[in-house]
């Protein structure tokens, strides 16, 4: 290892951590503060709708977590329809509209999804009959 | 000369689970038995650390290596690189699977001779099923030509210690199943009148143990490293392992009843079965790219087919035979809601419930997906209004449950029982809402749920004469403290998002938070962005310095943040370090978790309950051989 050798690593790891400081610039996370909507109603209805909105780049986070770009133009987005007035249910019909169900964290319920929504409580009702049913025998049991 | 050997020693244990296949199946000679048992550990052994070596000298001739390590990793991350990727981890699974075959055999004595080598047949048939897996789709062992100066690195995002750590623990988990499921497979094929219950009872207490601390190590991770204070997502990796981590609890309690009752025997050869069933079928989703997800990184048909084929032909097998062989076990115990027994079967209905409701949510969208031109997501908020919701009257019973009497309980007595509890209860839950001050639905159920969970086992840790288990003692706390911390950190939670300058202030509660500065790092393989916190609490004295930072590792080009977390047993300050320059100041995430800190000693207190257990039932299993 000759002293040149350490000289031009050291350069390196200069150049890098100077180019550092410039890179960090993409790798914000989730809701940024100029994004933040100065009336404090507004900004917690757009962080709500946020924590629904998948982020569609992403893998399984909502766009309030999300530091991806296509996130945070939604997110501004979502604010800019809630400052123009918007109710919550225009503002997810118009995100469904344009991207689909894909969009939603929490699957509408339509046919498609109609087992998706029945079936736990489905399930929930047939395990409540099955104990409902063993106390009975169990009664019935006793009493001979 | 080690891949070499490494991969002739996994083709020895490939023979020698045939060997045992076959030895077990005829069910003859002993010596056979001994032979292959042994063989086959020591031969997976030998393949596992002769990859950790290759890890360790760095040895790029190996694809496995060459794709997943870097001369410049530290030696932790080289050792946990080997679980670290798909071909690695195979090799673990297959390691963790022949420890417990030998446990199995551990077992043997001259009474159980035949019901224990039906067990070791089907553990052996599970064993080459993954043997054959690796060898074939997956080998950890493959070459490259010609040998490479250095490695691809390793995704920096895992590179924690809790991650480390986090897969075989996890797999001790899942592959323990397997032993449940080979004693349930060996209970109904054969017709031998031995304590199966007592055999499988340890296998499941551990495998339960080490899940669940694998999964809360897992959160542990997400909560530090992925920065904005969460740590379970509903991502359908964490569901791959908590449904067999429901389904283990359904058994270990229903084990119970068999133990006390000779009751519910269908009932847990059944779960027995799903439950293992349960965890191939998680391998299956993550190791196969069907999900899109944080954690996937593999993208290989054939291996998917490959585990879907297999699990297809494992229900297939253990379903059929449950279906006709279950019926001698079946009897007709039925009893009483108000009983131990009777919560117990009331709560592993609810269990499955929730189980089968979190493996709809998981498959529902590849199904969607495959049959229609649609597209859906199923995200957090389905499970809140689903899963979690059947979950509360689980807890309920749960807090009660182990202060009724077996058989059956009178309903004014239960009252009288559950008093204490109750007041203790109330005036905890009135205690914490005057602290915090804020009310909300959410927050008033989980607090009642949590102190209802901790003050009926305190009762019960008082009154020692009943001889209640130290250890279910133990991770029912464990489970009382752990719902604190969830109600604790998502109800109370608070944060502010905000550009800070050198030398600006903040206020979150009641800490002043002042950005001090920003420096340069060099860490062993990467290069950091630290931003200089002081935080001072409102009479104006530090409290603490927290240095969140921005790391890039240049050999895979990647960013990752490290969120700097002061941890006291009321809350967490949490701050994170985004983008920013000199000029415009730097954005910074600042949370206050309340509570958060009671999830992990939560975690941790069920896991030693869960050792307490493992080492109780050994006991009593050794006592009883």
């Amino acid at each position: 290892m000759t002293t040149y050798k350490i000289l031009l690593t050291n350069i390196l790891l200069f150049i890098l951590s100077v180019s550092l400081v410039f890179l960090v610039t993409n790798n914000s996370n989730s809701v940024e503060p100029d994004e933040i909507l100065q009336d404090q109603k507004q900004e917690f209805r757009a962080r709500n709708i946020s924590k629904n909105i998948r982020c569609m780049v992403c893998q399984n986070e909502s766009i309030d977590e999300s530091s991806a770009p296509l996130a945070k133009d939604l997110r501004i987005l979502i604010r800019s329809k809630i400052k123009e007035g918007k109710k919550d249910e225009e503002i997810y019909k118009f995100l469904t509209d344009r991207y689909g169900d894909f969009i939603l964290l929490k699957p509408p319920f339509k046919l498609s999804t109609l087992a998706l929504w029945v079936l736990p409580f489905l399930f929930l009702i047939i395990g409540v009959l099955i104990v409902l049913f063993h106390n009975k025998k169990s009664k019935k049991i006793h009493y001979l | 000369m080690a891949p070499t050997l490494g991969y002739l020693s996994l083709w020895l244990s490939l023979f020698f689970s045939i060997l045992q296949f076959l030895i077990s199946l005829k069910n003859k000679k002993l010596k056979l038995i001994n032979i292959s048992v042994h063989g086959l550990l020591i031969s997976s052994l030998i393949s596992f650390f002769l990859l950790m070596f290759s890890y360790i000298i760095s040895d790029f001739s190996i694809l496995n290596v060459f794709q997943n390590s870097h001369t410049t990793k530290p030696l932790i991350y080289k050792i946990a690189g080997v679980w670290g990727n798909h071909e690695g981890s195979m090799l673990l699974w297959i390691l963790v699977l022949t420890i417990f075959n030998y446990f199995i055999f551990k077992l043997h004595n001259e009474k159980n001779s035949i019901f224990i080598l039906k067990a070791l047949e089907t553990q052996a048939l599970i064993t080459m099923g993954f043997i054959l897996f690796t060898i074939f789709t997956s080998n950890p062992f493959e070459r490259i030509f010609p040998p490479q100066e250095n490695g691809l690195g390793f995704n920096p995002i895992l590179q924690d210690p809790a991650l480390a750590i986090h897969p075989p623990l996890l797999y001790v988990g899942y592959v323990g199943f397997s032993a449940a499921f080979s004693i349930g497979i060996a209970t109904l094929t054969s017709n031998e009148k031995v304590p199966w219950y007592n055999y499988m009872k340890p296998f499941v207490v551990t495998a339960w143990t080490f899940l669940t601390i694998g999964i809360a190590l897992g959160a542990v991770w997400a909560y530090y490293e992925l920065g904005w204070g969460g740590w379970w997502f509903w991502d359908p990796v964490e569901n791959a392992s908590f449904m067999p981590w429901l389904l283990g609890t359904a058994l270990l309690h229903s084990l119970i009843v068999v133990e006390k009752k000779q009751s519910l025997q269908t009932w847990v050869l059944l779960l027995s079965i799903l439950t293992f069933l349960l965890s191939v079928v998680g391998t299956f989703l993550v190791r196969s790219g069907i999900l899109t997800s944080v954690h996937t990184f593999a993208l290989d048909p054939s291996r998917g087919m490959y585990i879907l084929a297999f699990t297809f032909l494992l229900a297939t097998y253990s379903l059929i035979l449950f279906g006709t062989k279950s019926k001698k076990y079946f009897n007709n115990n039925y009893f009483a809601f108000f009983s131990r027994e009777g919560s117990i079967l009331i709560n592993n209905i609810l269990i499955v419930v929730v189980c089968s409701t979190v493996f709809l949510g998981t498959i529902y969208p590849l199904l969607v997906e495959t049959f229609t031109s649609n597209k859906i997501s199923v995200g957090e908020p389905y499970y809140n209004s689903t899963a979690v919701l059947i979950m509360i009257p689980a807890i309920l019973i749960m807090g009660v449950g182990p202060i009724l009497s077996w058989n059956r309980e009178e309903k004014s007595k239960t009252l009288k029982k559950i008093f204490p509890s109750v007041l203790l209860t109330s005036v905890m839950t009135l205690l914490a809402f005057s602290i915090y001050q804020t009310y909300s639905l959410v927050g008033v159920i989980g607090i009642i749920l949590s102190f209802w969970i901790i003050s009926n086992n305190l009762v019960l840790l008082l009154k020692k004469k009943a001889g209640h288990s130290g250890g279910m003692i133990l991770a029912h706390l464990g489970i009382g403290l752990l719902i604190l911390g969830i109600t604790g950190s998502s109800v109370w939670q608070e944060e502010k998002i905000i550009r800070m300058a050198i030398n600006s202030e903040t206020k979150i509660k009641e800490y002043n938070i002042i950005f001090k500065e920003i420096s340069e790092i060099k860490g062993p393989n990467y290069i950091a962005l630290r931003g200089n916190f002081l935080v001072y609490d409102d009479s104006k004295n530090i409290v603490t310095k927290l240095k969140p930072e921005n790391r890039f590792y240049p050999v895979k080009n990647n960013f990752t943040t490290e969120a700097s977390i002061h941890t006291n047993l009321f809350r967490d300050l949490y701050i994170v370090l985004g983008e920013g320059n000199f000029k415009d100041g730097w954005v910074v995430k600042i949370y206050y978790n309340p509570l958060v800190v009671w999830i992990w000693i939560g975690a941790l207190v069920i896991f030693l309950g869960g050792i307490v257990s493992t080492a109780k039932n050994l006991k009593k299993l050794k006592s009883s051989q």
